[in-house]
């Protein structure tokens, strides 16, 4: 196996290569560096016009992307193989009787499921299988947009109404229903997918793009690795939590969220997320414990590498964060930390480098704040910036005060450039920087203020822990160890499973004719 | 006219909510503080509202910055999970508001935006207006002439009719497809769809142009010299119909009118200045307006596109073929339907032999013209009804539960019944102002061409036939744009085809029977069937509503 190549089906959502940010340049470095792996990448997006944002490497040997909104048709780009004649022929044969007699009984069994946390999974699952058969053989859109469907899901809802009136928020507008049964159509369109057998699925979050992870593994027996940054039932929880629609339509979108995950963790052969952290919300919504192995984010340390200070910053006390200002970074209390610190520091520089446009009125806000403190010598937001490396470098120390976090790459990248970092303890920031920086709760301007004053004014504790902190870097956050965990687990996953890595059997849906799929689905039945 | 209220449901009008998308945070801010239970739940209240669980609470929290340390030392929780289950039962002990965000009440609709819709609706046809008031005051417009012969007549009438049969479709998929892309604010798209399909217009014109000249070298219907300028009307004027789509798409009717008004320059020009005759004047007036509307539409176009992703691209030709292709049917047919009469009058044996098998016939024509101007506030009150419509859907939707969604349907159905009697009113209405209105120009019964307008008893006996075929028709459009408002082109195919056929059937009959102005009559009992297919699936449309709402991707 030792020169063989692996094939890694690698499902993202909204990320890579699409779109910008943690997961895309994770997603980039992994494929970038796993010279010796080919990827088929599943990529999910919003709307087609979505374009590539990154220069894919060679071993990238196809993306299919799967825009979930915006398309006139699914099959233009979940049939890319596909001669429109037979995508035609599809549509024809998907008749009111197909439906009623092939789809109907799978469809309430979904819906079910749906409602009911406690069936039985491994029937779910089955059902999910049947669903990917019959979309294979008939077409996405012409059955979910048929009547029967429709008065199907109508029905349903209003018998788990009258089932479980208490347990159900409140009374379901039509609209919520419209909007609920367009959710299905949107969100489930991976399930139309044709999917190419490799010898490893991969998908890079508990979502809806892992249904292409899902049917890989029940179709072919592929091993199933999931990568979890956030959590993506936690953070669905939120989103949708704080959403401004009616409470069905959250109901139902998370009953949606939930269903997926539960499923993706059941068949999972490995649940990678980047930190022990996130574990606990993997836990209880049924991932095996020992299924669950961190495997954390790297960075380069030859990227990151410290540096003297530059001029404009060199004498002068300097904190660093790279962040956007948002919320979620609570940029308002760092900003109240510095008034503190400036008390004992009065020379103090905090250089803020992020983007000013991700909200625009919480940038404001910081703003005014940063105004009304008097702070404007001491406190610039100083934009984004295209070089990370060059940030840290700029201060003494680094500041992070995001009240919610996975396992922040600042972290990492200010240790390796031998800054030591004052954080919140929140998500898995502790297991990077304990011992190594200083952990405050978030929401305390003042615990972040005494962080920051301890390290600016102690020279030889801030050397002692950038030293510290960029060692433990290069112990245990490189990226090629990164890689290698990742290597070394489709590997460990191949072989479990007794694996050959030779494609001995090729696509068969794909060399199949349409009758042949329908008689093989009539079969089935 | 272009009947571009192509799935006009709009942009995405239900959240998608992807795991991609940003969250609002905002709720997040200075919601932090407290230290008892009761403080908490109000916290969470206020972020999120009612709690879809305890891990909504969980969940939140923790986007709060609150950790399991915290709710060990302040709540003497285990974590935070039991922190949630705790606040959660507390939040589900407050009253539920049951669908505040979405309930909101729809505020009943004053005058005012029945007049400001109803005016956008008359908008639509003010080119034509202008081109008729050019007619009026100068003698000519931009493609027309009070003083032609009858061969000018059976010439540029006969390349008009081609041009908007032939490009007819393409107006309509043009309509339909860059229209769904402005909803999806795709501008890139917008600017490849239209161009990819003007170039396929210009090119099925210039094919046709060729092939009609060429079939008149061995069959000739007209004279080589006739066939020619046929021709160039043709191509000059199906040029200008595809070059002005865009601009209905994007509803900038006072460009359409000034563009269409300034090609009346050269045209003055060339006949007041010049002996080159009508021909060469028309040919000049419409290449300036092409050049105009084309410039006008690529400007706009090229702003609205500059700086963005360029290289995303339009569906596979054979998807866009399957998608378009019903409104390319559509807009085919219903030009074909428009003009099937004036064919089928115009090659009638009549009293006066025809040199060719198609010869204008001016009573019948003008009796047409003065029927169509009954449309204008047909077609203004037919805008006004699908705008209202289309707007009225959420709100309907939202006020509905889901099990009342028969209700739904119901209040629809009277809706539309409702608004047909209003179409009625305005149609009658219409048409006797048209009639008299017109009928008061006889007092300039001393010019000669007023006389012999008066003075036909064909072009009376067309108007009256005509006006009420135009009012069925003008149903029949209300009706068809209803179902392409939720994207149903197929019903509007069926009623519009099997019209077609009617009006042919008897319209042939009856002119040859009776006389050519008999033609008239296929276009009404056509037209009285197109109103009656499109009524009967319009009942099953609204019956359904909900079903076709759902499903109109």
């Amino acid at each position: 196996m030792k020169n063989e190549r692996i094939s890694v089906l690698l499902a993202t959502e909204g990320t890579y290569p699409f779109a910008n940010g943690g997961v895309s340049t994770w997603c980039h470095n992994m494929t970038q560096g796993l010279e010796n792996v080919d990827f088929e990448i599943f990529a999910i997006t919003g709307e087609p016009k979505w374009s590539k944002k990154y220069a894919l490497p060679q071993n990238i040997k196809n993306v299919y992307q799967i825009p979930l909104w915006g398309t006139e048709d699914p099959s233009e780009f979940t049939r890319t193989g596909q001669i429109f004649a037979d995508v035609y022929q599809q549509k024809k044969q998907t008749s009111d009787q197909e439906i009623q007699l092939h789809f109907l009984p799978l469809f309430r069994k979904f819906l079910a499921a749906l409602f009911q946390e406690n069936d039985d999974i491994e029937d779910q699952i089955a059902n999910l299988h049947k669903l990917y058969h019959y979309f294979q053989t008939f077409d996405y859109k012409a059955t979910l947009t048929s009547r029967h469907v429709w008065s199907t899901f109508k029905n349903h809802l209003l018998k788990e109404r009258e089932e479980k009136r208490a347990a159900l928020p409140d009374k379901e507008t039509l609209k919520d229903v419209t909007t609920a049964m367009q959710w299905i159509y949107h969100y489930f369109m991976p399930l139309s997918v044709r999917i190419p057998k490799t010898d490893i699925a991969h998908t890079t979050i508990a979502g809806f793009s892992g249904i292409v992870g899902c049917i890989s593994k029940l179709e072919y027996g592929t091993p199933l690795l999931v990568t979890e940054h956030g959590v993506f039932i936690r953070e669905r929880y939120f989103a949708i939590s704080a959403s401004k629609i009616s409470s069905f339509a959250k109901y139902f979108l998370m009953r949606m969220s939930v269903y997926i995950t539960r499923l993706i963790y059941h068949l999972a052969d490995q649940i990678s997320p980047v930190a022990n952290f996130n574990k606990r919300w993997e836990l209880r919504f049924g991932a095996a414990l020992h299924k669950i192995v961190t495997i954390y984010n790297g960075i380069d340390p030859h990227v990151f590498v410290p540096g003297e200070k530059p001029v404009a910053t060199r004498g002068t006390p300097t904190v660093v964060a790279a962040t956007n200002i948002m919320p979620l970074k609570d940029i308002e209390t760092m900003i109240r930390a510095c008034d503190i610190v400036r008390k004992e520091v009065p020379n103090v520089q905090f250089r803020i480098y992020g983007s000013k446009q991700v909200d625009p009125a919480y940038t404001k806000k910081c703003m005014a704040l940063i105004k009304h403190l008097r702070l404007q010598d001491h406190f610039l937001l100083a934009g984004y910036h295209n070089n990370p490396a060059e940030i840290y470098n700029e201060g003494d120390v680094t500041v992070l005060s995001s009240i919610s976090e996975a396992f922040p790459y600042t972290v990492l990248e200010s240790m390796a450039c031998a800054r030591p970092v004052v954080a919140t303890d929140v998500g898995g920031v502790r297991e990077a920087l304990e011992g190594y920086g200083i952990l405050v709760p978030p929401r305390d301007a003042q615990a972040l203020a005494n962080g920051l004053t301890t390290l600016l004014k102690d020279i030889e504790l801030r050397q002692r822990l950038g030293k510290e902190g960029r060692e433990r870097v290069l112990l245990m956050f490189r990226i090629s160890q990164s890689l290698d965990a990742y290597l070394n687990t489709y590997k460990a996953l191949m072989a479990s499973h007794g694996k050959k890595t030779e494609k001995q059997n090729e696509d068969r849906t794909r060399q199949l004719s349409t009758e042949q799929l329908v008689s093989m689905w009539k079969d089935a039945l | 006219m272009l009947l571009n209220n192509n799935g006009n449901k709009g942009k995405t009008d239900f959240p998608r909510l992807s795991s991609y998308e940003s969250i609002d945070f905002s709720i997040l801010d200075g919601a932090y503080s407290g230290h008892k239970l009761k403080d908490i739940t109000r916290i969470i209240l206020k972020s999120i509202g009612r709690p879809m669980d305890a891990y909504a609470v969980t969940s939140t929290l923790e986007s709060l910055g609150w950790r399991d340390i915290d709710a060990q030392e302040n709540f003497n929780k285990k974590n935070l999970f039991e922190l949630g289950a705790a606040v959660y039962s507390k939040c589900i002990e407050q009253p539920v508001k049951y669908n505040a965000v979405m309930l909101r009440l729809e505020k009943k609709e004053p005058l005012k935006s029945f007049i400001i819709r109803f005016t956008q609706g008359s908008l639509y046809i003010l080119p034509i207006i202008g081109q008729i008031l050019a007619l009026f005051f100068l003698r000519f417009s931009l493609w027309a002439s009070l003083d032609f012969t009858e061969s000018q007549a059976t010439t540029v009438a006969t390349g008009t009719i081609f041009s908007f049969i032939i490009t007819g479709g393409f107006m309509q998929s043009i309509g339909r497809d860059t229209i769904h892309y402005l909803s999806l604010e795709n501008l890139v798209l917008v600017k490849k769809s239209y161009y990819k399909q003007l170039w396929t217009g210009v090119k099925t014109v210039c094919l046709f142009a060729i092939s009609f000249v060429l079939i008149n070298f061995f069959l000739p219907f007209f004279n080589i010299q006739m066939a020619f300028v046929i021709a160039i009307y043709f191509v000059l004027l199906s040029l200008l119909w595809l070059s002005l789509s865009i601009l209905y798409v994007i509803k900038h009717y006072a460009a359409i009118l000034i563009i269409t008004l300034i090609g009346i320059g050269p045209v003055y020009l060339f006949m007041h200045y010049t002996q080159s005759g009508i021909y060469t004047a028309h040919f000049a007036g419409l290449l300036t307006a092409n050049l105009l509307s084309l410039i006008y539409g690529y400007e706009w176009l090229y702003r609205k596109t500059r700086g963005l992703e360029s290289s995303i691209k339009l569906p596979k030709r054979s998807i866009m073929a399957y998608v378009l292709s019903p409104y390319f049917l559509i807009g085919f047919l219903y030009f074909t339907f428009l003009f099937t009469d004036r064919i089928i009058a115009w090659s009638t044996f009549s009293r006066d032999p025809s040199p060719y098998l198609i010869w204008f016939k001016t009573p019948y024509e003008l009796g047409m013209d003065w029927a169509l101007v009954s449309l204008l506030f047909t077609v203004a009150i037919l805008e006004y009804i699908i705008e209202k419509f289309s707007k009225l859907l959420i709100p309907k939707q939202v006020q509905t539960f889901a099990q009342d969604s028969a209700r739904f349907n119901k209040t629809f159905i009277r809706f539309y019944k409702k608004h047909l009697v209003l179409f009625a009113l305005t149609g009658s209405l219409s048409i006797l102002i048209t009639y008299f209105a017109i009928s008061r120009l006889q007092v300039f019964g001393h010019f000669e061409i007023v006389h012999d307008f008066f003075s036909n008893h064909i072009t009376f006996f067309v108007f009256y036939l005509a006006a009420i075929a135009y009012f069925f028709l003008a149903l029949g459009l209300l009706n068809c744009l209803a179902f392409f408002t939720l994207s149903r082109p197929f019903f509007a195919i069926k009623a519009i085809s099997v019209s077609i056929v009617v009006d042919l059937a008897i319209g042939i009959f009856s002119s040859r029977q009776f006389g050519y102005e008999y033609a008239v009559v296929g276009l009404l009992a056509g037209a009285i069937v197109f109103a009656f297919v499109s009524t009967i699936y319009a009942r099953k449309f609204f019956s359904n509503l909900d079903y076709y709402y759902y499903s109109a991707y």
